[in-house]
């Protein structure tokens, strides 16, 4: 593929900020995800990543909906509401009627409901990776 | 209440069915008396008598009532110069007519207790139709009974009867029985004095059995309630524990294929491969964690006694309650000592009753719409006792609802039954405790109560 239709530098890996409140769960992520060659930034609380400075394009987010702070879905429409909105996989320990309306109802990439496998996770990282990078170079 | 007097004279006589057909019906009841049968010619002062009726019943406790019944047919049957008295019941699940209480003196026969359960309305299909329509029947004799009275009329000469009043039973109002007073002996003019006064002892009788009733069918309810009641309170907490079990879960997964993917490089980070490992371990071992105390709090078993720690009661009160806590957005808080005195009790039982404290708590500070905080300590105190207190910053407890908050079926809550309180409550006294509620000076209320110290335990710590 030549590489000047590219606006972004793709050599460099796509960065993926990872949100949970439960400290077992963030490590493990922190390490499967970095283990499969991203760069990850690891947060365990959602004011702590919206204090962070959060990539413009080839990046994106994988976020627990439940913790204390905020649901994950609202810190993704906080983020969105200052534009700086990234792509973001919903995770989730909860399956009933209202999580999972409510996952279905935002503009999330994927909905992974715990446990989940390494593959769905990675596909649907690197569907979201592809999205920054389309609307990070629109900007 | 209408009265079915039988006249005096005789016109049915002639009326009556063959005697072997009577003799097949009632086949079980016992044989005709002998004839020795003495009575007590003591005067007795009736009056007197139906007073201390009354007052035996009031002071009877429900288990005893149908002894004290018994005894109190035994008195009257002598008071009243009778020979035979005995009580029947409408089994509301069968539909029977079926003796429950009865005394006769020395020599007179007697229904054997194995033969009570029989539907005696087949022995005496008129008198059972009279008297559950509200009649009392008075028979001097049983040539006075109406012809459509045959089977009653052999039925009584075979048990042995030659007079009778059937006194229909109430219970709240409503015809459940009779009481039967008969004479073996002789016949007998039974004066309007006589038939009131056994209308007197069949409604003291009536109160009673109702009470015995009430309270069978208050125990019942209560006990149903108390089942619905923890699978409500499981219900509740299924959903925050499988959220609980979902993490350490979630993590092992991810730490394993992390590992995997690791070991697939040309130089493996092996420590990174070895941190993985670790990992799974200590999220396996909380999942353990989690799975024993649910164990612990849902297995039906016979309650057991043990010592109890109870520290780490409140330790594993707190990690149930945890996830649910996180999700309303209450900060737990815990203060309890390393290792505190062993109290005897059922540690499930216990936990249940702490974590109903809990969960009271919670909705307490969710519905208060202040502060949402609720502390959880444990100490002992010089006297012997270990103390529990439960305080929440919520809206506290209203002064006048105070007193009654302890009691069965009382809540504030639209949805609750009113059980949980009532249930903690008898937990803590069953094993000699005490439990009360008090408003805190600041915000919202405490919920205390102490357990005392076993007396044989070690105290490590």
């Amino acid at each position: 593929m030549p590489r000047e239709k590219k606006v972004v530098d793709t050599r460099s890996p796509a960065t993926v900020l990872v949100v949970d409140d439960d400290p077992s769960v963030l490590s493990s992520l922190n390490r499967l995800i970095s283990a499969s060659g991203f760069h990850v930034k690891a947060f365990g609380k959602p004011s702590e990543l919206l204090a962070s400075e959060i990539p413009k394009s080839n990046a994106c987010m994988v976020v627990d909906i439940d913790m204390p702070e905020m649901t994950g879905i609202d810190m993704c429409e906080v983020l969105k509401a200052s534009g700086r909105g990234l792509p973001a996989i919903l995770i989730t320990g909860r399956t009933d009627a209202r999580t999972r309306l409510l996952a279905a109802q935002s503009d999330s990439v994927a909905v992974l409901f715990k446990p989940f496998n390494q593959a769905p996770l990675l596909e649907a990282i690197c569907r979201a990776v592809a999205l920054s990078i389309r609307d990070g170079s629109a900007i | 209440m209408g009265s079915f007097q039988v006249a005096a004279s005789d016109p049915f006589r002639t009326n009556m069915r063959s005697r072997s057909e009577e003799y097949n019906l009632g086949a079980e009841l016992a044989a005709a008396p002998p004839a020795q049968v003495t009575r007590n010619p003591e005067p007795v002062d009736f009056e007197k008598l139906l007073g201390d009726l009354s007052a035996a019943f009031i002071r009877t406790s429900v288990e005893e009532i149908d002894l004290e019944i018994e005894r109190w047919l035994e008195r009257i049957v002598l008071a009243m110069e009778v020979d035979r008295s005995t009580i029947v019941q409408v089994d509301p699940a069968e539909g029977f007519l079926y003796a429950t209480h009865q005394w006769a003196r020395p020599g007179v026969s007697t229904v054997d207790r194995s033969l009570r359960v029989m539907d005696a309305s087949k022995f005496f299909p008129w008198l059972t139709g009279q008297a559950l329509s509200g009649e009392l029947v008075v028979i001097s004799r049983l040539e006075d009974l109406p012809p459509e009275a045959s089977t009653d009329q052999a039925t009584f000469r075979r048990v042995g009867n030659k007079s009778n009043v059937t006194v229909p039973l109430r219970i709240g109002g409503v015809v459940v029985g009779a009481v039967l007073f008969g004479t073996i002996l002789s016949e007998k003019a039974w004066s309007e004095k006589e038939v009131q006064r056994l209308k007197l002892v069949a409604e003291v009788f009536g109160n009673a059995l109702e009470r015995k009733r009430v309270e069978g069918e208050i125990r019942r309810l209560s006990e149903e309630l108390r089942q619905v009641s923890q699978v409500v309170t499981m219900g509740e907490l299924t959903a925050s524990l499988a959220h609980e079990l979902n993490q350490p879960l979630t993590a092992i997964l991810n730490n394993s294929e992390a590992a995997l993917q690791l070991l697939t490089a040309k130089s493996p980070d092996l420590k990174e491969v070895a941190g993985a490992l670790e990992d799974i371990v200590r999220d396996n071992t909380r999942a353990v964690e989690i799975v024993r105390s649910v164990r612990a709090l849902f297995q039906r078993e016979k309650p057991k006694t043990g010592s109890v720690d109870v520290s780490e009661l409140l330790r594993d009160v707190h990690r149930i309650a945890s996830a649910t806590a996180r999700m309303k957005s209450i900060s737990l808080m815990m203060e309890v000592p390393e290792s505190s005195p062993q109290v005897r009790g059922n540690k499930t039982h216990l936990t249940q009753a702490v974590l109903n404290l809990v969960f009271n708590a919670f909705d307490s500070v969710c519905e208060s719409g202040g502060p949402r905080e609720v502390a959880l300590r444990a100490g002992g105190n010089e006297l012997g006792y270990v103390r529990v207190s439960v305080r929440d910053s919520g809206k506290g407890i209203d002064p006048k609802i105070m007193p009654h908050l302890f009691e069965p079926f009382f809540t504030t809550k639209p949805a609750g039954m009113g059980m949980g309180l009532a249930i903690v409550r008898s937990i803590i006294e069953n094993l000699g405790g005490q439990i009360g509620a008090t408003n805190n000076p600041d915000r919202g209320a405490t919920m205390e109560f102490e357990l005392p110290v076993e007396p044989n335990a070690q105290h490590t710590g």
